[in-house]
């Protein structure tokens, strides 16, 4: 390589890198040298130049589950560190005691010959703790780790991968990877008069909601992929219907009230609830090939949003088997849309059939000038009946304020709101913990499991997380 | 199983991961051309960094950082010849000009230009340049990261900055003459392409 070495000189005592030696030297030269001075100030403007230009460069760091990883690693270190440190004071301590001990062997055998007969007199379903040593380090109750439920949860989601996607093991993050829910489409807004027709899948995956909890206990949010809100809402139980003589065999009912955490904007809840079991008969089956179609009104509603199921649209006709499911006695399900209405934040794009090149606007039914913001179509073939039934439920939106709203109305609310930051939705709004706190408060007069109280105890935990 | 690390100091290294997680998947990215292959290179450095003494690596943190990134992100290529170099829109890296709001339009162009001459250096030059200019090391770190001598990283960092300085004067010719050529206007104009390779020294 052939350069000028006074010139590299000068660049390196330009940007500092001179020893003292050369400094010096050099230092004696720029002193004489206009030029040399010259040169040196050149460097250090164009050093300031490319580093802030290169600063401005950005980056996203190590993914969540990765973050994850890691701290579950530097857990189990540290824990094996002080078993390790633990087991040396021990041995210490043995080696320390062993002439005494043997001392004290003949003194203890008559004593201990007596302790044994008293033992066996003792109930021996309470064990006995001996504690010798005060100073002994204290041994924490066990309490799962990081680690291990980030192992559960991926043995549970390899066997069990989100409806309509693929889990995978990589064994180069030594994790499992699932579609990501951060993407913008799976929080988007459908047009009422481009899509008006939405439907859900009838499962959920309770057990997701058991891993979010359990990251919670151990101090941790859980990863935002690793939150399903449907599976959040349908853990728990709702006062779907007290009607002790339902006649069909899947019911359907409909609230609608404000979105909590969008002014302006409304909540929709549909729920399904198929005829209960009646005591000392098996569970039948009450229905099957279970289909549910909702149509929105673009007469009252400019778009929506179905409420959890991110990924749904990976399955969207892919496995259609998904969306007839049989149904048994006794199930239940609670779907929540949010709802733009007509007139609302509305953007001319948004209007019907607005700023469409190849069609006319939509043209409306009559019914779309009523009150109903959508229809829910089931469909089932009952035990009984080999023909397909269809039950049309229109929704009514009576302008029922979130504080007239029943208690499952808010609670459901609650636990959406909790899931959307939870996952920190892009279509969270305003949502906040103060408000899911609020709303849960409200409905804990029928609670009578303690759920919604616990329920207000984990959102307590993850707010906790949140502050530190 | 791997003997317990009697001086794992789970504090340290957390904020250990903080400082550097991003510089180094930037590092990293640069070496390999994708995202989530940088990711699991710094990621797998720290997990190194859990199961060495703290005493140990902390004198010389940065460059034992950076060289466990850079051997990593080697292999990496070596073993995933598919690995195909991305360009460098392609990257995931955000450029964010408006970062200090006090800089003139004129000072956001110099750092769009700049960006792009450094991007368009020979390999060595951009990495040494990198290490000294983005993540702050010193000739002796970059050295031992890169395995080079001082005294050529010293060479390297020179003949990019030169390469960058000359690119700099052409720019502010063709802008000397600019009146004349430009239509003049308010609008911003867009960073002029670099001129052709065979333009510029060769780094003497």
């Amino acid at each position: 390589m052939e350069h000028d070495l006074p010139a590299l000189k000068r660049t390196a005592y330009a940007l500092g890198e001179l020893e003292s030696a050369e400094r010096a030297a050099l230092e004696a030269e720029l002193a004489q040298s206009p030029a040399a001075r010259k040169e040196v100030a050149e460097v250090r403007q164009l050093a300031g130049v490319v580093a802030s230009a290169l600063a401005s460069e950005r980056i996203p760091g190590i993914s969540e589950i990765q973050h994850l990883a890691l701290e579950s690693r530097i857990e189990q270190l540290s824990e094996e560190a002080s078993e390790a440190a633990r087991a040396r004071v021990a041995r210490q301590r043995m080696l320390f005691w062993i002439p005494t001990a043997i001392a004290a062997c003949a003194l203890l055998a008559s004593s201990i010959t007596l302790f044994m007969l008293s033992l066996k007199a003792q109930n021996t379903e309470n064990p006995v703790v001996i504690n010798s040593d005060p100073n002994a380090a204290k041994v924490e109750p066990a309490r799962p780790r990081t680690s291990d439920i980030v192992k559960k949860y991926n043995e549970h989601l390899l066997a069990h991968p989100p409806l309509g996607t693929v889990a995978y093991f990589s064994p180069q993050v030594d994790t499992i990877v699932t579609p990501d829910k951060k993407n913008a489409e799976f929080h988007a807004f459908h047009n009422a008069s481009i899509t008006p027709l939405s439907s859900f899948p009838l499962t959920f995956d309770p057990k997701t909601y058991a891993f979010v909890q359990q990251f919670l206990e151990r101090g941790t949010l859980p990863p935002k992929d690793a939150v399903y809100v449907e599976a959040m809402v349908n853990s728990y139980d709702y006062n779907v219907s007290t009607d002790q003589k339902q006649t069909e065999a899947i019911l359907v009912r409909t609230e609608i009230s404000d979105c909590p955490w969008r002014p302006g904007h409304r909540l929709a809840r549909v729920t399904l609830k198929a005829k209960d079991a009646v005591t000392g008969e098996e569970v039948p089956v009450v229905a099957d090939d279970v289909r549910v179609r909702v149509e929105f009104n673009p007469g009252r509603v400019s778009s929506y949003r179905l409420i959890g199921y991110e990924n749904r649209w990976l399955m969207d006709g892919a496995n259609p088997a998904e969306d007839r499911q049989p149904v048994k006695a006794g199930y239940r399900l609670t779907v929540l849309y949010e709802i733009v209405p007509t007139g609302v934040n509305a953007r001319f794009e948004d209007a019907p059939g607005a700023r469409l090149k190849y069609q006319r606007p939509a043209q409306l039914t009559h019914a779309a000038n009523t009150d109903e913001l959508f229809t829910v179509t089931l469909m089932y073939r009952s035990a009984d009946d080999p023909l397909t039934k269809i039950v049309d439920v229109a929704a009514i939106d009576q302008n029922l304020r979130l504080a007239d709203a029943t208690g499952d109305f808010k609670f459901a609310a609650a636990v959406a709101q909790f899931g959307l930051l939870l996952m920190d939705s892009p279509a969270k709004g305003d949502a906040g913990y103060s408000s899911v706190r609020a709303l849960a408060e409200q409905a804990l007069g029928d609670d009578p499991r303690g759920q919604r109280a616990d329920f207000l105890r984990i959102v307590a935990q993850a707010e906790k997380i949140v502050l530190n | 199983m791997a003997k317990p690390n009697p001086e794992v100091d789970a504090e340290w290294i957390r904020t250990v991961v903080a400082q550097f997680e991003r510089p180094l998947v930037m590092y990293a990215l640069r070496l390999i051309g994708d995202l989530e292959r940088a990711r699991d290179v710094v990621q797998d450095a720290f997990l190194k960094l859990c199961r060495e003494p703290r005493s140990k690596i902390e004198p010389y943190l940065a460059e034992w950082l950076y060289t466990v990134c850079r051997n990593r992100s080697l292999d990496v290529c070596r073993k995933e010849s598919r690995v195909v170099r991305l360009a460098e829109g392609q990257l995931g890296v955000k450029v964010d000009l408006d970062a200090d709001p006090s800089s003139s339009m004129e000072q956001r162009e110099t750092k769009a230009l700049v960006l792009t001459m450094v991007g368009e250096l020979p390999e060595k030059q951009q990495e040494a340049i990198r290490l000294k200019f983005q993540h702050g090391l010193s000739y002796r770190q970059i050295s031992k990261v890169m395995e080079l001598t001082t005294s050529y990283v010293g060479y390297l960092i020179h003949a990019g900055l030169k390469t960058i300085r000359e690119r700099m004067v052409d720019e502010e010719t063709r802008e000397d003459i600019g009146p004349v050529a430009r239509i003049p206007g308010p609008s911003r104009t867009p960073p002029l392409p670099p001129p052709p390779r065979g333009n510029v020294g060769s780094g003497r």
